[in-house]
Parts: structure tokens; C-alpha cells; sequence
């Protein structure tokens, strides 16, 4: 891979807030042109990693976003990455045509009419004010202001948190019709995995600080594999130690990392791992999930 | 450069209204009570000049006065603003530096919304000055007013206060910016902790180790203020013995000269180096809290 196609490089990147500690010695890289998916509980570290990347928390370890190093040089990194925090809350006394205004002289990169042109997209009227919009709008005309920053990477924490099912179909159609061509990557982290499964190309999970996964959508109907079998086969399943036992539209199913042996594959029928499930057996119990990447 | 002064206007989008409203609500007062309310000026009517001088820096001291109650009031709650309505992970994901987010928002609220103020206590001074005449000497009293005198008083008289009020903040600066620290990191407390430091540790200094210094030099920022706003020659000019209230006006020119150049050589003490190096340390403080966010 060219160097240069590498938005994100993490070596050893941890994070501490007093005694706890949020990330634990992550490694990772997030090449362009890719839509990632940052999964995990709440607490897991989410949060943590996405403010580390935009230079708002403190680490320990090696972080670049774009070659440059967010916590010394956040400035310039937020002129060609764009952030929407969990709490999407734009100041509530602005006109959306301040916040253009105010866009426009504070993002080199942002184009006003741009901004316009998203708008028009959604309900929002560049005359009212932020705080006479309801949530779904607000996030709606957080995305159209930073969707109209030529940026190269944008990182999204929880956007569609508190959103009807319109709103979030909305907000993820603007994301991908109006921002991804390509080359410029996202990153998003949220709860509604079978939301986002669509539009990812490759997902991280975290758990308790850690990465216990890093890979491509390709590679994981490659890598794990889903059995769907009869009750009278469980026991059998069972002792292939599955990383996940669960039920699937009322049929007993068992989650495999890796190839189970030829004869436990014979007992069922392979299906394709939903994320969903997979994130469950990763991050239930670390207690009894080996951590992974 | 851009940046900062999108962050004033930013500023300027998010308190206007009230300052707006704090320079035009006393001036709509004033106007009808001045044309028909009553006026009572003693037995021997002073001459049209003075009556003017004297409704206008009435006037415009009581609303300089009220612009220095507000500045008191909200200055604290400036450090929290943005944390307060929850903007602040919005603010901080532009691209514009934590120095330049807080000092636009210092230079806004505490020197350039002041001096608009300012302003506008001037036009209401004029205004009343001219409507306090009319009423005691009618139509007549304006044809009789020493015009050229009173150009010269609003030619010296303007710049000297608006060097003031700057002086003055920078005088003040230490415990505005202290206050906007405490606040910053002490929450709701923070102000209240600041007084008890102060007050009770200034005491405590003072009664059991003989050290007044503390009380003494927040004595002091005060009476170096009041000598920054009110041009009185650091405390020298007497007001009986002085040329104003005789209607000696022509000497008011050289006065405020006289007494600009004192108040420039007062910034010429230790007690304003430690203001200055004070105030720092509290914008500093300001900075490193929003750094936290």
C-alpha cells in the first residue's frame, strides 16, 4: 500500500483518564477510500479513540491522522478532517445561515453554496434557527455543513443517536450520495450495527479499551463462519467450541472463527456471519472471549 | 487572521442582542423623561454649557457604570458558555486554536463590546445634554451653547475614555481573568472560591502574619481603574478648585491631555506588570480547561 493512502496509523495507542484505562495499546491503520465502522459498548472506548484522533485527548503511543499528529498539530489536521462528536448539538442561538457564515471563515475548505445545495436536500431553511429544529434536523444540518468541507477524512461518534428510523435513512443517503466518492474515508461509530452493516467496508470492534477486531467485511465471511443446524446436532456443535451460540429466525446457530472441521460443517448449513452477531461473541464476556484481532 | 475574526463575529452573532439591548433600553427611558419629565436644577440655572456636560456625563456614566455591572456578571460564566449549552464539542471540532477560541472571546466581550457601549453613551449623552438644555432654556439655550468649547470637550473628552475603559480592563484584567478560570475549572463554585481566597486569605494574611499585601493589591487594581475610567489626574484634580465646574471649558483640552499622559505613565508600575502577568496566567488556565474538554 502507498504510504500515502494511509489516513490513519496508530502504533501502540493508548489512552488514560486518571487510573482507567479508556484504550489499551491499539494498532491499526485505515487506508483511503474506505467506510469504517467502529463498534463496541458503551464505555468501550469509542469515544476516546475518536477524540484521540482529532487531537482532543491526550495518548500514549504513536497516532497520525493524514502524517500529521493530532494532539500537536490538531488545527491544521481539522482542516482536512471533519468531526461530528456524540453529542451532535450545534449552538442553539445561531441562525443556519450564521453557522454558514461562521463555516466559512473558520474551514479554508468549506463551501458555502455547497452547504446551500445539501440543505435543500432536507428540511432545514437557511432561516431558521437551531434551536427551533427538531434533533433529526439538527444532526441533518450538522452532516450538510461538514459534508460541504472538501475534507479527506471524516469521523462520525454516534451520529444518529435519538433518531426515528426516517431520520437516520436520511442522514446515512446524504453520507454516502453526497461525501463518499472513493478517496476520502469515514469513520462511524454506533449501536445500530445492522444499520450501518450496508454501507461498511471494513469494521473495527473495541472492547474494554481494546481492538479485538480490525478487518474488511470481505474477510469476515472468509475468516468466521456461521452454522446454521438442528437441535439434535447441538451437541456436536458445541464441541467444536463456536465463539457463539445463538438463534436464527428460530433455528439454533453456531458462530465459528475460522473453518470448523469438515464433519461439524456437515452437520449444518453455513450462512453468512451477521455483524451483529459477531460483535456479541467478541464483546459479551471478556472473561470467557480471548481477546482477538 | 481570518479565523479570529470570524470567532469575533461569532462572538458579536451571540451577544449583540443583549448588549444592544443594555445601550438602547435606557436611552428609549431617558428621551420621554427628559422631554417630559421634571427637572430640577436649583435656585441659580447653571449656563447651557454645562447643563449639557453635565446630562451627558451623567448619562453616560450611569450606562458605563451598568456596562461595568454586566461585564462583572457575566464575565465568569464566559469560561462555561459554550460547555453550558453544549456547543463546545462543536466549537472545538473547527479548526481554529484554543488561544484564539478564548481570546476572541476576551477581546469581544470584555474591550470591544464595552467601547461599542461606550458609543452609545456618548450619543445618549449628547442627546440628553441636548434635551436637558432645550427644557431649562428652550429653543434659545442651543444657539447659546458654547459650541466650539463643547467640540473640543467631545474631541479630547471621547478618546481619553475610550483609552479608559482599555486601561481599565487591563487594570481589572487579573480579576476578570481569574474569575473566568475559577469558573472554568470550579464550576458554579468557582467564583465563590475566588472571593473566599481572596477576601478571607487576604484577611488571614493581613491579621496573623502582618501581610496586607493580597488586600492592598486588589485595593489597588481598583483605585488604578477608577483613575483609568474617570480622568481625574490619578486622584490630583480637585474638583472644587477646578476649571470645569466654573465653566471654564476652553481648559479641558489641555487637562485631558495632561491627564492621559498620566494615566499612560501609571502602566509604568510593578503592580500593572504583576496584572498583566496574573491576567496570563488566568487565560492560560482558561485555554488548558477548554484544551480538557
Amino acid at each position: 500500500m502507498n504510504p500515502n493512502d494511509t489516513l490513519i496509523r496508530a502504533e501502540g495507542l493508548s489512552l488514560r483518564y486518571g487510573k482507567k484505562l479508556a484504550l489499551d495499546n491499539l494498532s491499526f491503520s485505515i487506508p483511503k477510500g474506505r467506510v469504517v465502522g467502529l463498534l463496541g459498548h458503551n464505555g468501550a472506548g469509542k469515544t476516546s479513540l475518536m477524540k484521540a484522533l482529532v487531537g482532543l485527548a491526550g495518548h500514549d503511543g504513536q497516532l497520525e491522522v493524514l502524517g500529521l499528529s493530532p494532539r500537536r498539530e490538531r488545527v491544521a489536521l481539522l482542516q482536512s478532517v471533519t468531526y461530528i462528536p456524540d453529542v451532535a448539538i450545534l449552538p442553539r442561538w445561531a441562525r443556519v445561515e450564521q453557522l454558514i457564515t461562521l463555516m466559512s471563515g473558520l474551514h479554508p475548505k468549506f463551501s458555502a453554496e455547497r452547504a446551500r445545495t445539501l440543505l435543500k436536500r432536507t428540511s432545514v431553511q437557511t432561516t431558521d434557527k437551531v434551536k427551533a429544529l427538531s434533533r433529526g434536523m439538527v444532526v441533518q444540518l450538522h452532516l450538510a455543513l461538514i459534508a460541504a468541507v472538501d475534507a479527506r477524512l471524516m469521523i462520525l461518534d454516534e451520529p444518529t443517536l435519538g433518531l426515528d428510523v426516517l431520520s437516520r435513512k436520511a442522514f446515512y443517503d446524504m453520507l454516502l450520495d453526497e461525501w463518499c466518492d472513493g478517496e476520502r474515508s469515514v469513520l462511524i461509530s454506533t449501536h445500530q450495527v445492522e444499520e450501518v452493516e450496508a454501507l461498511l467496508s471494513d469494521v473495527m470492534m473495541l472492547n474494554e479499551g481494546k481492538l479485538v477486531l480490525n478487518i474488511s467485511l470481505e474477510q469476515i465471511d472468509q475468516r468466521f463462519v456461521a452454522l446454521k443446524h438442528s437441535p439434535q446436532t447441538a451437541d456436536a456443535i458445541a464441541a467444536a467450541h463456536p465463539i457463539l451460540r445463538y438463534r436464527q429466525q428460530g433455528e439454533a446457530a453456531a458462530l465459528f472463527d475460522g473453518a470448523p472441521p469438515a464433519e461439524v460443517s456437515a452437520l449444518g448449513q453455513r450462512m453468512r456471519p451477521s455483524l451483529v452477531d459477531l460483535f456479541v461473541a467478541l464483546t459479551r464476556a471478556p472473561e470467557i472471549n480471548p481477546q482477538r484481532i | 487572521m481570518n479565523t479570529f475574526k470570524t470567532l469575533l463575529l461569532r462572538e458579536w452573532m451571540q451577544h449583540h442582542f443583549g448588549w444592544l439591548l443594555l445601550g438602547c433600553v435606557p436611552l428609549l427611558i431617558m428621551v420621554p423623561l427628559m422631554m417630559f419629565g421634571h427637572i430640577e436644577l436649583g435656585a441659580e440655572v447653571p449656563p447651557p454649557g454645562l447643563i449639557a456636560l453635565g446630562f451627558a456625563a451623567g448619562y453616560s456614566g450611569f450606562l458605563m457604570a451598568l456596562a461595568g455591572l454586566v461585564v462583572g456578571f457575566q464575565t465568569p460564566g464566559l469560561a462555561r458558555r459554550d460547555q453550558q449549552d453544549r456547543s463546545i464539542e462543536f466549537w472545538v471540532s473547527l479548526p481554529a486554536s484554543h488561544v484564539q477560541s478564548v481570546g476572541a472571546t476576551v477581546l469581544m466581550n470584555l474591550l470591544l463590546m464595552p467601547l461599542m457601549l461606550l458609543g452609545l453613551a456618548v450619543v445618549g449623552g449628547i442627546l440628553a445634554g441636548m434635551l436637558a438644555v432645550l427644557r431649562v432654556h428652550g429653543l434659545g439655550g442651543w444657539g447659546a451653547l458654547p459650541w466650539g468649547t463643547l467640540l473640543t470637550v467631545f474631541l479630547a473628552g471621547v478618546p481619553r475614555l475610550a483609552l479608559g475603559l482599555v486601561l481599565g480592563m487591563l487594570w481589572l484584567s487579573p480579576l476578570l481573568m481569574l474569575a473566568m478560570a475559577a469558573s472554568a475549572w470550579l464550576k458554579r463554585w468557582g467564583v465563590p472560591v475566588l472571593a473566599a481566597v481572596i477576601g478571607l486569605g487576604g484577611l488571614f494574611l493581613r491579621e496573623a502574619y502582618d501581610q496586607p499585601w493580597l488586600l492592598d493589591g486588589v485595593g489597588d487594581l481598583f483605585t488604578h481603574f477608577g483613575w483609568a475610567v474617570v480622568p481625574t489626574g490619578l486622584g490630583t484634580l480637585n474638583f472644587e478648585s477646578s476649571p470645569w465646574p466654573a465653566g471654564n471649558l476652553a481648559q479641558f483640552g489641555a487637562w485631558i491631555w495632561k491627564d492621559t499622559q498620566l494615566v499612560l505613565g501609571d502602566l509604568a508600575s510593578p503592580l500593572f506588570a504583576v496584572a498583566l502577568v496574573v491576567a496570563a496566567i488566568g487565560f492560560g488556565l482558561v485555554v488548558l480547561r477548554r484544551m480538557k474538554t
